[in-house]
């Protein structure tokens, strides 16, 4: 709006539909861009290529630096060895990650190919994952005030201020809003520390109000500050000054009108091709857009989606209270904050994905969403992280086609790889066996999709470059992307929700079983009966009562578990566990 | 008795595959590099190519397209067969043939319509990038040669054996380098891969010292025995290092700075036999050893310009090369000044008469003081520079033959 009508403004649509969409809280930065107008083309470029790097940098990569450290936290302690490079298993770790995460080609491509601002969008998001994870209060010091190591919901306070200004920056944000919603909402009914177990116990009654009392007020200060800090940055476009009285008017039509530009369910169930379940749907014989009427799609994929989003939601809602918290004094007396970012950064990659798939108008770029939180757990999961990063790539070919990115996708593949190929894999450490929730490590049996899926994509790539497709279907190649990424998102997806069955297994998640077998099985029974009710689901789309029970039957042998028992460990036929 | 030490030239902690690596990374970077700004060299490689490809041998050094462009071929030989190998090998014709390279890209042009095309650019900017093979080779060996060195520092108690791959690193990572070669557009990694492979070589021979001894005992009783040890390097390392030098020498005249080194090092390490008798070395120039390395030397240099001298007029076409190579015409220091004595030389002689220039005293006085001065300073001659280069050359000369 405040561009549109400069005169002087001669460059092209993307310019000016990019400050529409973005740039909400930099609205002087806005004023100067267009005081600037009237460069010649090659500048004007230069300027706003540097503005993504200039962002890209202080926001993107000081969220994944804090978040390496904080992963890798601990790490140091471990001596062992150092590899060619004399590096210790710390650094190596560290590097390991801050690498993967850096050097991401998608987002490479993107943002700085493309052009778009999202890693700034993608930074705030990681920084409110920080904060939000933190189960202390970090500005005091342990050594300077006893207090320091009493549970405090100033980080998530913090952590939701930094959302809003992702979700202010660019609504894609949404697609982690979800899972982050079902994390707080679980942290407002966390257990405080500091306070002796005998107390619990003894007081258990009287504890139950002002228990309810902490959450609702947690709740509530949540609430506030979102609300301000939309406030602000909202009501400035809102508030007009009228000439001849010179008074302050707000008129709300302007914020309607933001929220028609946000949301234009106008455009249709999909944009261009998209590794999307609906485009996948689209084509013949399935053709979902013509069986469903067309006002009921939104709500199809309204529907569908939430449905996906169940259980990161769910395991990301025990995880904010803290599961197992009760049990032991220690576990109560624990920190959280370490198996909290995991979590989080496995249910944000869920929820990204269960959006990307069934979600209204998803466009390509979406599933940057999906990797950047995904990136950072490269150290847990190094095979699939590494899998995922290039199955995504792969997945935007078709529009770094169109945007004569050919070349810079092949380059920053090559770098990816061989950066990776470079530094070697580290070891894991001591406190968790290897990678137990990378799945192409725990299941053998998945060992030859990676090289299965890479085999196909090159395939696709040779049959892109070598034939042209036949002129009864001019899209054939694009949609023969877009279904094949369909497919290797899917199953991505299930992959995420098992990952944090099995993140549950390996931190102590309920307080009766723990046994991590029990756990595993658990997990993978879920994924197999996950599978089916998807499959039913999609078929029949009438039906969305059979994926909320298949998450119940996930919760079945909970409800019927006796006390554990020792019993001798068996091998399940479905995974092979490694233990040293 | 002294062992041969023998140093097993793959022994190192490089594995390949590490090189692999790093080489493919920085080809990615390079391509990403392409569309990036190239400057009239460009058009100077290109003009090469065409002239190799389209001109009998004969003409290489004359050809100017009619006066319509002043860049030239003023290479030396070697370096002009290897654009003849860029431009005439079954590799480009096959792209010809497929469309992937326009004809145009190869054609002579005059300098005011030789607008390269994009994929032109890709090709020249691929054949640096494959050059820098070279690069990594020449990286990959001299650290390999120098870890004989330092494991035998490390062996007296003294040195400390920092990571081969640092130096590897670090050679071919350089940005100066890959801004000349991949932006601006020049082939020095691949001259430089040459230079190091021959450093190499000739550190490798440093290693390599045979000693013969030879005891001649004497059948009187006074038990004395006539012990004669005989130092001589191994020979064949050096000739190679001497020979890879020549190369580089025939591919690039710049390389002509670096001659007085090799030839006084080679001449006393190489060409003297060390004997020792009781406590004193006799050093004797051994004539043979002297006669094989200039042999080998003069093949490698002058083995380019052998095509060209085969020509009808070889005088003419000799004095044509040496004034393409050695052009003095152009001036002392080019347009932009590098960073030399002759820049301190020329911006003294300009400041003194600008300061001339504007003292308030009277035009007698003024001249005077220009003719006795001689403001502005006089512009050295080719052999004045020469000369100056030399005596600048006298420390390194003393320390290569010590």
């Amino acid at each position: 709006e405040i561009c549109k009508n400069d005169p002087t403004t001669q460059t092209a649509d993307d310019k000016t539909t990019m400050q529409r969409k973005g740039l909400r809280i930099l609205k002087e930065l806005v004023a100067l861009h267009t005081s600037r107008y009237g460069f010649e083309d090659a500048r004007g470029k230069l300027f706003m290529r540097l503005t993504v790097l200039v962002l890209d940098v202080t926001i993107y990569m000081s969220a994944v630096w804090v978040l390496a450290m904080r992963l890798t936290a601990g790490d140091d302690t471990i001596i062992a060895n150092g590899n060619i490079f004399g590096l210790s298993i710390g650094q190596h770790r560290r590097i390991w990650l801050l690498l993967t995460a850096l050097t991401q080609p998608a987002i490479i491509l993107i943002d700085h190919g493309h052009f778009q601002y999202n890693t700034t969008s993608l930074g705030l998001a990681l920084w409110s994952f920080h904060f939000m994870t933190l189960d202390v209060n970090p500005f005091l010091r342990e050594s300077d005030n006893p207090a320091a190591r009493n549970t405090s919901f100033l980080g998530p306070v913090i952590g939701s201020i930094f959302f809003s200004l992702a979700l202010n920056f660019k609504q894609m944000e949404l697609y982690h809003a979800p899972a982050v919603f079902a994390y707080l909402l679980g942290r407002c009914f966390r257990k405080k520390r500091g306070r002796s177990s005998n107390e619990n116990s003894a007081n258990n009654v009287d504890q139950q109000p002002s228990h309810i009392i902490a959450a609702v007020s947690r709740f509530i200060s949540l609430g506030v500050t979102v609300i301000l800090t939309f406030a602000i940055l909202w009501v400035p476009f809102a508030i007009t000054i009228q000439p001849p009285q010179d008074l302050l008017s707000f008129d709300i039509k302007v914020i309607y009108q933001i929220l028609r530009r946000l949301f234009p369910f106008k455009r249709g169930l999909f944009e261009g091709k998209v590794a999307n379940l609906w485009c996948t749907l689209s084509i013949r014989p399935i053709s979902i857009r013509q069986r469903i009427p067309e006002d009921v799609l939104p709500l199809t994929a309204l529907g569908l989606t939430l449905v996906f989003l169940l259980p990161p939601c769910f395991i990301l809602f025990g995880v904010g209270r803290g599961r197992g918290i009760t049990s032991t004094r220690e576990e109560h007396e624990q920190n959280h904050s370490e198996k909290d970012i995991r979590f989080l950064l496995w249910g944000n990659t869920s929820s990204a994905l269960a959006f990307f798939l069934a979600s209204f108008q998803v466009h390509e770029k979406g599933i940057l969403i999906a990797l950047a939180p995904l990136s950072l757990l490269a150290l847990d999961a190094p095979n699939f992280v590494s899998w995922f990063s290039i199955v995504a790539t792969w997945t935007l070919w078709p529009l770094l086609n169109i945007d004569r990115l050919c070349e810079a996708y092949f380059c920053c593949m090559m770098i990816f790889w061989c950066t990776k190929s470079i530094i070697g894999l580290p070891s894991s450490t001591s406190k968790q066996t290897r990678w137990e929730v990378d799945i192409f490590t725990q299941w053998r049996l998945f060992g030859f999709i990676p090289y299965l899926s890479y085999f196909t994509m090159v395939i696709l790539h040779v049959v892109d470059f070598f034939f042209s497709p036949p002129p009864n279907l001019p899209d054939l190649i694009p949609v023969l992307f877009s279904v094949w990424g369909c497919v290797m998102l899917i199953f991505s997806f299930m992959v995420t929700i098992w990952a944090m069955f099995m993140q549950t297994a390996t931190n102590g998640w309920s307080s009766t079983s723990t046994n991590p077998l029990k756990a595993q099985r658990r997990a993978n029974f879920s994924l197999v009966v996950g599978v089916l009710c998807m499959v039913y689901n999609v078929a029949f789309a009438d039906s969305f009562l059979i994926p909320s029970i298949s998450v119940g039957l996930m919760r079945l042998d909970q409800w019927s578990e006796k006390p554990a028992t020792e019993k001798p460990a068996k091998h399940s036929p479905f995974c092979s566990m490694h233990r040293n | 008795k002294l062992a041969m030490k023998a140093v097993n030239p793959f022994t190192s902690q490089i594995s390949p595959k590490l090189v692999c690596a790093t080489f493919l990374i920085l080809s990615s970077v390079k391509c990403l590099l392409i569309p990036t700004y190239r400057s009239t060299d460009f058009d100077v490689h290109r003009n090469w190519l065409a002239i190799t490809r389209h001109l009998p041998l004969s003409e290489w050094y004359f050809d100017d397209v009619g006066g319509t462009t002043v860049h030239t071929l003023d290479y030396p030989p070697l370096f002009a067969f290897f654009e003849w190998g860029l431009s005439n090998n079954f590799i480009t014709d096959l792209l010809l043939e497929k469309g992937w390279l326009d004809e145009r890209c190869l054609e002579l042009l005059p300098d005011n319509d030789n607008e390269p095309s994009d994929r032109c650019v890709r090709f020249q900017r691929a054949t640096v990038i494959l050059s820098d093979v070279l690069l990594f080779l020449g990286a990959y060996l001299a650290p390999v040669s120098l870890g004989g060195v330092y494991s035998a520092s490390i062996n007296n108690g003294c040195g400390r054996r920092s990571h081969p791959w640092v130096t590897v690193l670090l050679i071919v990572t350089n940005p100066g380098l890959i801004l000349l070669d991949h932006v601006h557009f020049q082939y020095n990694g691949m001259l430089l891969g040459v230079l190091l492979i021959s450093i190499s070589f000739i550190i490798w021979g440093t290693q390599l010292i045979s000693a013969k001894v030879t005891v001649n005992r004497t059948t009187d009783r006074s038990n004395s025995s006539d012990e004669a040890i005989e130092l001589r390097s191994s020979g064949l390392f050096e000739l190679l290092g001497a020979g890879a030098f020549a190369i580089l020498m025939a591919m690039k005249h710049l390389y002509l700075m670096l001659a007085p080194l090799y030839l006084f090092y080679l001449l006393r390490h190489h060409c003297f036999v060390a004997r020792r008798r009781e406590d004193y070395f006799n050093y004797s120039f051994s004539f043979g050893r002297f006669i094989v390395l200039g042999i080998v030397t003069l093949i490698c240099l002058l083995g380019a310009f052998v095509p060209f001298i085969m020509q009808n007029q070889p005088r003419v076409h000799m004095e044509q090369i040496l004034a393409r190579l050695f052009p003095f015409g152009r001036g002392l220091v080019h347009d932009y000044w590098a960073a030399n004595v002759w820049a301190l030389y020329l911006f003294t002689s300009r400041a003194a008469s600008f300061l001339l220039r504007k003292a308030p005293i009277q035009s007698g006085l003024r001249q005077k003081i220009e003719s006795y001065a001689i403001i502005p300073f006089p512009e050295p001659d080719p052999s004045t520079v020469a000369f100056c280069l030399l005596i600048g050359l006298i420390p390194c000369i003393i320390s290569a033959w010590k």
